[in-house]
């Protein structure tokens, strides 16, 4: 059994040490808000935080997870949206939606460590893939977001 | 009880279940070909509750594209409600009544859910609104004309007293379902070309949206699956031992015939490494090593071959003078993969008798029947269940993985999640075929095209999904060759061809479908034209139009796109238009060279789609379909050896990035005429508007996709 300490609360998985974080959330969790997009961390659909740092599920074994606290999609949100979730609604970023979970978690790390991030930052840190083109959008709910969190 | 306006009189209406008592309940049908005028069912779109609250569901697909919130726009107008109380519920294929008798080609494709749908939900919407009013006029003992209404209410004419609809809901069902409808006027409008929000925006950003891949059931398992390298390879071997020394895996067997291993267990991961451990061995089909090189090289000496017209000559050649300058050109794109962010992917559940699939497709209809039609069972006892989709593009109106998670829950004998690994999707999509493109045209002295003439060769669509010998007739396909010739201009005379060369290699509708191939080189030739008629591409295409709307459309992109004003410095801007689903739409690209390698600074677009029901989703869409076809313009191209697809993810199938992502600006025209489709509109002028940029900035003409490593 897997220790693994998810969106504040303490789950012991059955599973073997490899097995990507990603199926622990999805398939032994139901926590099914973090999508498979491609399993080989190219395209970013898996993006959970990891002691608060964007990573990609798809590729992180639970066994390397330990003691670490893990937070999704689902519990970004719970108690209020947060003001990048708000954005995104604002301005109706999502088409599809099965990039956005983990695009919405990889800006949510891009803000925390830059607060006001340049066209460049952003460019450099968000690789997720987005096949319904998006990027307009997404462009303009970082900027909402930011606008936002400094009032 | 319910009723239903249309075509369909209360008898047809047996117990629904399902419904709280005292809700009106109303169906619409659309006319999708003469067979469903004939068939006497509708589609359950609407009920109102006791409480007022509105529940609206549609049969098509929500792959992004916005229908979730577009045609509950169009019903609610009708229908007057407040759309604070709608809630937008997933259909379930027995919300047809009776679903027998749903034609199999109601589908979600070719840009036309709010065309299709438009006329049906407002005649169910106001419908509705007139029995309310109806009922409420009862119960006040006032005729009916005198009444108005407003937002989920009926008002009296003494400007005093209201009556919500949820307490009307139950009186109103029982009232005549009108047959004259009285539909509101446009400039009445509270919702149509106002409303700004999606309906499903908040659960696809707090991740409680359900994809297929999400739907979870008692006692489910999950499953994966393993085609050969090659279409129509057959199993011949496998390590079943290996694969069940994981205690995590319940099941390893062959499938569909032998075409693919099935990998049951606990979870999807387990599934998948079973596959693997299985090492499954597959023996190819004979003469299914195709070539893409070869095949590349085929269709431009197909060229040479006559084919079938497409259409034959129209018009009359003026005769030619020695001024005249001939333009000759021949394009040449690849195969295409659709690459849904969401792998393919489907649950089933398997009864005695019975089965229920929980999955997004563009097709509910053709994968219920094809369902039944596997199981042996009659058409009622197979239910689909609307989910999400991940992206559709045309790829989830194939029914492939699906009938693969039946014929996995009825092996497994429990439900199943069927999940296919990205390898798997890369390499058994049904492709973008690969067309090669030669356009001959004569330019009389006054720099006007006097002649036309198009030829396309490459493979039938139609012809692969209704299998069979080729027409007799001679006809061409029309989803190969509509948009060869360019319908925006004015030509002395024209005439189009199309050679037919099979492939072996599964092939399907891509986003756009012929318009992807043929306006990349319509609208590449008529730049071409432009150079050789020494005219700017700009004003040449708009002396040659005759439709004020493509005008109005190319001036606005031109405007958007700064056409008139210099480039800045090592910049250059391209430019295209192009009529399609009944809607026009006109890009201006500029684009700049970066050490040999593209750089998409800015699109600017103008569509007019007619009357714009959801204006900020038509943004979205045409920005949205812009990107996919740039991203096809630059990296994409699937290559063949042996018979087999070499890309396997993304690293070798690129995707544009955000980094990589032109800034955009759209114009929505205003417009009463009928709605336009709009899905697929903001794709085919990609790759054209692109390539003229890229001409206009180097003088290299670049007529084969893609165009990444042409400027290296």
């Amino acid at each position: 059994m897997i220790k693994l300490r998810i969106n504040d609360s303490e789950y012991d998985i059955d599973a073997p040490a490899e097995m990507p974080l990603l199926w622990a959330l999805r398939d032994k969790l139901d926590l099914t808000g973090t999508k498979f997009g491609c399993g080989v961390g190219i395209c970013g659909a898996c993006t959970v935080h990891i002691d608060g740092a964007a990573q990609r599920a798809c590729i992180v074994p639970v066994g390397e997870v330990g003691a670490a606290a893990v937070t999704t999609i689902e519990a970004l949100g719970a108690a209020k949206l947060h003001p990048v979730q708000q954005a995104w609604i604002d301005l109706d970023v999502p088409q599809c939606g099965h990039c956005q979970s983990g695009m919405i978690m990889q800006v949510v790390d891009l803000l925390t460590s830059i607060p006001k991030p340049t066209d460049d930052d952003i460019d450099a840190a968000l690789t997720n893939i987005c096949r319904c083109g998006t990027y307009p959008r997404i462009r303009a709910g970082i900027a909402r977001a930011v606008q936002a969190t400094r009032k | 009880m319910t009723v239903t306006i249309g075509y369909v009189d209360r008898r047809s209406f047996l117990a629904l279940t399902g419904l709280a008592a005292g809700s009106l309940v109303l169906g619409a049908r659309p006319a999708v070909s003469a067979a469903a005028q004939a068939s006497d069912f509708a589609s359950l779109m609407l009920s109102i509750a006791l409480d007022g609250r509105i529940h609206i569901a549609i049969p098509t697909a929500e792959m992004g594209q916005g229908t979730a919130t577009s045609l509950p726009l169009i019903l609610a107008e009708e229908l007057d409600a407040d759309w604070g109380k709608v809630e937008v519920v997933r259909f379930v294929s027995t919300m047809a009544v009776p679903a027998t008798l749903v034609p199999a080609n109601l589908i979600t494709a070719n840009s036309n859910s709010v065309v299709t749908w438009f006329e049906p939900l407002r005649r169910c919407g106001a419908a509705a609104r007139a029995m309310l009013i109806a009922a409420a006029a009862r119960r006040w003992r006032i005729a009916p004309a005198t009444c108005t209404t407003g937002p989920s209410v009926v008002r009296h004419p003494n400007g005093r007293d209201t009556l919500c609809y949820g307490e009307l809901a139950a009186a109103a069902q029982v009232e005549p379902v009108p047959t004259e409808m009285v539909f509101k006027r446009p400039a009445n409008y509270r919702l149509i070309g106002l409303v700004g929000n999606r309906t499903d925006t908040r659960e696809k950003t707090v991740g409680t949206a359900i994809f297929a891949s999400d739907v979870r059931l008692p006692g489910m398992l999950y499953a994966s699956i393993r085609q050969g390298p090659v279409a129509g390879a057959r199993l011949t071997t496998f390590d079943a031992a290996s694969a069940m020394a994981d205690p995590n895996v319940r099941k390893v067997a062959a499938i569909a015939g032998g075409g693919a291993l099935a990998a049951v267990a606990v979870d999807s991961w387990s599934a998948m490494r079973a596959l693997d451990s299985a090492k499954p061995v597959f023996v190819l089909k004979p003469g299914a090593t195709e070539d893409g090189e070869a095949f590349r090289r085929s269709l431009l000496s197909a060229l040479d071959r006559p084919g079938v017209p497409a259409p034959s000559a129209q018009g009359e050649v003026a005769l030619a003078t020695p001024g005249d300058k001939r333009v000759e050109a021949t394009y040449a794109v690849p195969f295409l993969a659709h690459a849904t962010m969401e792998p393919m992917s489907c649950v089933a559940r398997v009864g005695e008798g019975s089965c229920e699939i929980w999955v997004g497709t563009q097709v509910p209809f053709r994968a219920r029947d094809a369902v039944a039609a596997a199981l042996k069972l009659p058409l009622a006892q197979v239910t689909v269940h609307q989910t999400l989709l991940g992206g559709g593009f045309g790829r989830r109106s194939e029914v492939d993985f699906i009938l693969q998670a039946v014929e996995v829950a009825q092996l497994a004998k429990t439900p199943i999640s069927l999940i296919w690994s990205r390898g798997e999707d890369m390499k058994h999509d049904y492709y973008r075929p690969p067309y090669a493109m030669r356009h001959r045209a004569r330019l009389d002295t006054s720099g006007r095209v006097a002649e036309w003439h198009a030829k396309t060769a490459g493979p039938s669509l139609l012809r692969r999904r209704r299998g069979g010998a080729p027409d007799p007739n001679g006809r061409p396909d029309p989803t190969v060759v509509q948009s060869l010739l360019p319908e925006l201009y004015r030509i002395g005379a024209y005439s189009g061809a199309w050679v037919e060369v099979e492939t072996s290699i599964p092939i399907g509708f891509w986003r756009s479908v012929s318009h992807s191939q043929n306006s990349f080189a319509v609208e590449s030739f008529m730049d071409e034209l432009a150079d050789a008629a020494e005219q700017d591409p700009y004003a040449f295409r708009r002396a040659q139009m005759t439709d004020a709307r493509a005008i109005a459309v190319l001036d606005k992109a031109a405007e958007l796109g700064d056409w008139h004003k210099p480039s800045p410095a090592g910049r250059a801007r391209g430019i295209a238009a192009v009529h399609c689903y009944g809607s026009y739409i006109a890009t201006v690209i500029e684009a700049s060279l970066r050490d040999g390698e593209i750089v998409v600074h800015r699109a600017s677009h103008a569509i007019d789609c007619g009357l714009a029901i959801h204006p900020a989703n038509i943004v979205a869409q045409v920005e949205g379909a812009c990107l996919f076809g740039l991203t096809a313009a630059l990296y994409g191209e699937i290559t063949i050896a042996g018979g087999e697809v070499q890309q396997e993810s993304f690293a070798d199938y690129r995707m544009l990035r955000i980094g990589e992502a032109p800034a955009m600006r759209t114009h929505v025209m205003a417009s009463d005429a009928p709605p336009g489709g709009v899905g697929e509109t903001g794709t085919p002028t990609a790759a054209p508007a692109l390539a003229n940029a890229l001409f206009w900035l180097t003088g290299k003409r670049v007529r084969t996709l893609p165009l990444a490593t042409a400027f290296a």
